[in-house]
């Protein structure tokens, strides 16, 4: 770069650096919302939490070293194994991946940030408290001890009487919370918040696995969420869901946990499968094999992952051909795993791979996943199962398919990615060491395991007799398990020294194609100065000098307009500029709602409901507040956005970022309403003491009148929204206070049915099946009747006008949900009777 | 002055039409199984050509979108070609994928 | 002319019993070549114990049993082949040979990536399903035992009245079919010799059939995690020769049911961290 080129781009640093910091006051990184602070506080709290489960786990070995051991008593080492499972799926796995892409995801895709900065932040303050709480049940002796699936009815009230069990629940479903947003998050971003000319087919295929990623948790969590919240209120209030002799059926829970479950498994597998898809063509020196076959492989792989849960319950004495088909969809589920594994060992053919450390990562993954694949496919024959389930087989195919599927890949990511994260890259041999301990340790603990398997071993006991042939296998997984603790430990010393004394890393020392590395290193505040005009698949390959020319503002947005953060957004398909998104700076915003969402949980975990009832409503006023940190008071002009583009802000554009978020919100929710419906239905024809004692008194006028008030909510906002599209202020105020009317109506309707109808919900499942469903429509009706008043206030202090309506058409969209499931409700509650008595 | 181009975001719906069939399909025959056995222990020869009946039809329609989807790919304008292929890849493995599925209904005991 | 006959017979004998030996000799030593097969991929692993052991699966002492170690035995064939496969592709890849492989990625990606998974799969499915129809339950029939599970004793009611505890008396050679229900949560009964496992839910009557080829006793345990007793939780199946099938009942009878025994044993680092965690509390204020 020339001199004058080179003063450029320090000058176009040093404005933007300080903008898109936190504050450098005392407390100012509390209100941190740049996502690579918050991904890397995501990335480094989760492998604190590895590192205790793996602790956990080492307890475990020591206590299963040698038969008659009593090291542990058994109510310990089931909070021992509880916690183990729970911290790593819930503390380390999904966390990792939200931290990686939060910090990965805007640099892949050329942005300065994702698409709700806020949401981020937020995010990792639920999680962190959420582990939190969990992390202090462990050290008081109260941690959740039913087994991290927490099956029924060892996991209700009767046989698990203390709070343990309710600890898993609440701090559990605190930390889902981050999940979910980061879902909806990633889901907008890879959508709309693209650099300009990438196109959905020329994203990094990276891109490509995070947004499969995030559909599925989307879709994935809300089984989880709903049996978290029922086992819940079944505890604390008595309404037998899962209690057979209530009319509850133990069955429930456990396919709205596999529900989740299974797709869990691949939510954690796929981002790593993405890393492998990402490093692989760098050290193989071309570029990756049937990327479009590997697009198809990934979206049908999302899809087939959901019909597979039953295969966790082949034993429960479900009919031979149900289990069939899901023994049919669990063998299928391999074809697209082939073809991303033989695109995978064509590239490496086609190419000259060089075995640096990230690679022989990579080579460990292929035996240690294709293992487990390949234990996977015997599970997913039932006769086979029939032997195996609950026996040490499964441990040794489930660490196969996660250590193997998951670790291995995030630890080849962390040491490609370390010049990213630290500026450094240093001498690879601590590293290799630790690799090869790992490696060998992991295969002695695991691999001997599936023969503790076959000879009978189950899960989750304490200790074994003498002479059933399980000393020597027990005694060797232990010992390999202390030889892969060592291998971690090495890894951990080996990433900080290497933070402290390595070598200054020169730009893209790997020579990889990605727009990650068009950036200097460690990666500033503000990823790219300008951001780039993309037209192919590996934009660094394809222009030799981007990061210079980027960083002498010749791309896209260079610089900053009038102090605001901002990043460009695009068409969703094709990537051609569409709107300049404006970014929030800095708040303690996020800090405070996740405190105060916390509050509540601790309050109802300690039965004081009053207080979670009043921090719930304090939730409620966060959210109003945040969302009035949003759009414009102003009609704005177009901004120059650099390249010749003149484009508007996104509050004045119909597809903003905000639209889109409540689609997906709007998914999330559909979602759990459809487990909530799928929770009844299978009470109504599978659960065992129906019909109930009595059944809703009938109430046609009431239903008649909910229903009409639901449809008129919905109608009336969009009769809003059309009105202020005609700039008719008074028109728009006049159809929000009717939708406000009318919800609120509805919600009164809705209430009224457990309140004066519905038997009671602790008599019967029945009643409290009604409830549940009664209690979503009211929910989302009151929100509706909020949202119409907010809306209101927004209208008269000048927010909307035709162009920035982002607010109304969000309410008409809520409105219209909030109606639609409430009609389903009012079926549901008010008709299945009369069906059932068919 | 301008606000972009129209966007092209239904496009994205294309890729997930061919499995959204599948999850159907496989709604419907688990689903309809469940019930039908719930109701009937035994589950005669009407019970099955009932889910036959709900296989065939939804193979049929995912025969349609594939028609319709390579139809609308060799139409297709440069910037959308690899999103259409994809949704037809796509659609096709879910015909497959339905057919895989659907065998146990064809083949096994019932109830 | 006698003396020649009785050698005769004696041959006779001689071959068939060598025969007898010879078939029951080989399967074994065809899993005691998979186990050592098993054995060499775990890095330096000592293998004492054989694929012997009363709750082995690999061990079979029943038809149903037998036929799901069998199909252990092809998978895990298959299984070595694939994944020797596949490594040795991927190390194969790192030869020096300098971009001079030439191959269709068409032909990879559908030829190895779906066809082969599709049809291997297929044939597996084929097989899992054929056997699955082979293990069903039929409907009730009048020999049902009621198996009856609760925290953490089993107990058993036999046709014609009589209960036994923990202990099963079954009839060798004959099928029988257990009706599992259970008084608590969820446990599994599972006799690995015999056949696979079917959990004992509360509210719910699951049946299994299960078959000994020979009069025996045979472990079996609680497979499925239902509290502190539950590693204890074990029962044993005892098959007699029919003749000797009801004085073994008879013998075992009990009137009523009796409490289960928990065996609690001292653990010494349960005692520290219980302690710590008191103290942990006290200091917060909470005990």
């Amino acid at each position: 770069m020339s001199e004058a080129a080179h003063n450029e781009a320090l000058d176009l640093h040093h404005e933007l650096e300080p903008l898109y910091s936190p504050p450098r006051t005392r407390f100012g990184f509390l209100a941190a919302t740049n996502h690579s602070i918050v991904g890397i506080r995501f990335m480094v709290t989760a492998i604190a939490f590895f590192l205790i489960g793996g602790v956990l786990a080492m307890l475990m070995r020591a206590q299963l070293a040698g038969p008659d051991t009593q090291f542990l008593d058994p109510g310990q080492y089931a909070q021992v194994f509880t916690m183990h499972g729970t911290v790593m799926m819930f503390l380390f796995a999904i966390p990792m991946i939200e931290g990686f892409a939060l910090y990965m995801l805007p640099k892949l895709l050329g942005s300065r940030d994702l698409a709700f900065p806020r949401l981020s932040a937020f995010g990792y303050w639920c999680y962190l408290f959420g582990g939190l709480i969990l992390l202090t049940a462990l050290l008081l002796g109260v941690a959740p001890d039913s087994g991290w699936f927490m099956y029924t009815p060892l996991a209700s009230k009767p046989f698990s009487p203390g709070i343990n069990s309710d600890i898993w629940l609440v701090g559990i479903t605190v930390v889902e919370i981050s999940a979910v947003c980061a879902a909806i998050e990633f889901m907008v971003t890879v959508l709309k918040v693209r650099t300009g000319g990438m196109a959905l087919g020329k994203m990094p295929l990276l891109a490509w696995y995070l947004w499969v990623t995030s559909a599925m948790m989307l879709v994935g969590f809300p089984p989880l969420i709903l049996g978290s919240i029922m086992l819940e209120v079944e505890r604390a209030f008595g309404l037998p869901f899962f209690d057979p002799g209530g009319g509850g059926d133990p069955l429930l829970w456990q396919h709205l946990f596999w529900l989740f479950g299974h797709p869990e498994v691949y939510i954690i597998f796929l981002p790593a499968a993405g890393v492998v898809s990402t490093l692989l063509p760098v050290f193989a020196g071309r570029p990756l094999v049937g990327y479009a076959w590997i697009v198809a492989a990934l979206i049908a792989q999302a899809f087939l992952s959901f019909g597979l849960w039953v295969h966790h319950m082949f034993t429960t004495g479900i009919p031979h051909l149900s289990l069939a088909f899901f023994s049919a969809a669990s063998l299928l589920v391999v074809v697209p795993t082939a073809v991303q594994v033989f695109a995978w060992l064509a590239t490496l053919l086609k190419g000259r791979p060089r075995l640096e450390l990230p690679m022989l990562w990579l080579y460990g993954f292929f035996f240690i996943f294709v293992s487990g694949g390949l234990t996977g496919v015997m599970v997913a024959v039932v006769p086979f199962d029939w032997q195996v389930h609950d026996t040490h087989f499964i441990v040794a195919h489930l660490h196969y398919v996660l250590v193997g599927g998951f670790v291995f890949p995030v630890l080849a990511g962390l040491y490609y990615w370390m010049p990213q994260f630290i500026g450094r890259r240093g001498d690879q041999g601590l590293g290799r060491l630790a690799f090869w301990l790992i490696f060998v340790g992991f295969n002695l603990t695991f691999m001997i395991m599936h023969l503790t398997g076959l000879l009978g071993m189950p899960r989750r006991v304490y200790t074994y007799a003498e002479g059933l042939g399980w000393e020597i296998p027990n005694l060797v997984s232990s010992i390999g398990g202390f030889v892969m603790t060592i291998g971690f430990a090495l890894v951990v010393i080996d990433i900080l020294v290497q933070w402290r004394f390595a070598a200054i890393s020169p730009r893209n020392p790997w020579k990889a194609g990605t727009l990650e590395w068009a950036m200097p290193t460690p990666a500033p505040a503000y990823n790219f100065a300008s951001q780039p005009h993309v037209t192919a698949r590996e934009p660094m390959a394809d222009e030799g000098d981007l990061p210079a020319k980027l960083a002498t503002g010749g791309g896209y947005l260079p610089g900053h307009r009038g102090g605001q953060r901002d990043t460009l957004g695009v068409d969703g398909v094709t990537g051609e500029p569409e709107q300049v998104i404006l970014l929030p700076g800095p708040t303690y915003l996020p800090l405070v709602t996740a405190a105060t969402i916390t509050g509540a949980a601790l309050c109802f975990l300690f039965g004081i409901y009053w207080g979670a009832a009043l921090l719930a409503l304090g939730v409620l006023c966060c959210g109003l507040r945040w969302l009035w940190d949003t759009g414009l008071r102003h009609e704005p002009e177009p901004i120059d956005a650099g390249l010749g583009k003149l484009l508007l802000p996104h509050p004045a554009v119909a597809q903003s970022p905000g639209w889109w978020g409540m689609i997906f919100t709007l998914v999330f929710d559909a979602t759990f309403f459809a487990s909530l419906l799928f929770g009844y239905l299978f009470l109504w024809t599978i659960a065992p003491n129906w019909p109930p004692p009595a059944y809703i008194e009938p109430a046609p006028v009431i239903a008649a009148l909910t229903a009409l008030a639901l449809g008129l909510s919905a109608f009336a906002a969009y009769r809003a929204v059309a009105a202020n599209t005609r700039s008719d202020a008074g028109g728009t105020r006049l159809w929000l206070i009717v939708t406000g009317l009318a919800s609120f109506a509805a919600t009164a309707g809705l209430i009224a049915i457990p309140v004066f109808l519905a038997p009671s919900p602790t008599e019967h499942a029945y009643g409290a099946a009604v409830l549940m469903l009664a209690a979503y429509g009211a929910l989302h009706s009151g929100l509706t009747a909020v949202g119409a008043g907010f809306v209101s206030l927004r209208l008269a202090r000048g927010f909307l006008s035709p162009r920035r309506s982002l607010d109304l058409r969000n309410l008409a969209l809520f409105g219209t949900y909030a109606g639609a499931s409430g009609a389903a409700i009012l079926a549901a509650v008010h008709l299945m009777p009369l069906v059932g008595s068919l | 002055m301008t606000a972009g181009p129209r966007p092209t975001n239904s496009e994205a719906a294309g890729l997930v039409a061919g499995f959204a069939l599948w999850s159907l399909a496989f709604l419907a025959l688990y689903g309809g199984h469940g019930t039908l056995c719930a109701f009937e222990a035994e589950g005669g020869t009407d019970a099955r050509a009932v889910l036959l009946g709900i296989w065939t039809t939804i193979l049929i329609a995912q025969a349609a979108l594939i028609l319709w989807f390579a139809r609308r790919w060799r139409a297709s304008p440069a910037e959308l070609r690899f999103i259409r292929l994809v949704s037809l890849v796509l659609a096709i493995a879910a015909m497959a994928a339905t057919v895989w599925t659907g065998l146990p209904v064809a083949t096994l005991t019932l109830c | 002319m006698n003396r020649v006959a009785e050698q005769r017979d004696t041959r006779a004998h001689a071959d068939v019993r060598s025969f007898v030996e010879f078939r029951h000799a080989r399967p074994t030593r065809l899993r005691a070549k998979g186990c050592r097969a098993l054995f060499g991929l775990a890095a330096g692993a000592l293998a004492l114990g054989g694929c012997a052991g009363e709750l082995s699966i690999l061990e079979p002492a029943g038809p149903a049993a037998e036929r799901v170690a069998t199909l252990w035995w092809i998978m895990l064939g298959g299984a070595l082949v694939i994944l020797t496969g596949v490594m040795g592709t991927a190390l194969y890849a790192l030869r020096p040979d300098r971009g001079t492989r030439q191959f269709s990625e068409r032909r990879v990606l559908i030829g190895w990536g779906l066809m082969f998974p599709f049809a291997t799969l297929l044939a597996l499915m084929a097989a899992a399903f054929w056997r699955g129809e082979q293990l069903l339950a039929r409907a009730e029939t009048e020999d049902t035992i009621g198996a009856h599970s609760q925290q953490w004793l089993w107990s058993f009611a036999y046709p014609d009245g009589s209960r036994t505890q923990n202990v099963l008396h079954v009839v060798a050679g004959e099928e029988f079919t257990l009706a599992l229900t259970s008084g608590d949560v969820i446990h599994s009964f599972w006799v690995p010799r015999l056949g696979g496992k079917m959990d004992a839910i509360p509210g719910k009557v699951n049946r299994m059939r299960l078959e000994a080829d020979a009069p025996g006793t045979y472990r079996g345990i609680c497979a499925e995690y239902c509290g502190i007793g539950h590693a204890h939780m074990e029962f044993e199946i005892r098959a007699h020769a029919p003749a000797d099938y009801q004085a073994a009942l008879a013998a075992d009878s009990v009137p009523g049911d009796s409490e289960p025994v928990l065996e609690q044993r001292s653990a010494p680092a349960a005692r520290i961290i219980e302690n710590w965690a008191d103290y942990l509390l006290e200091w917060l204020g909470v005990q």
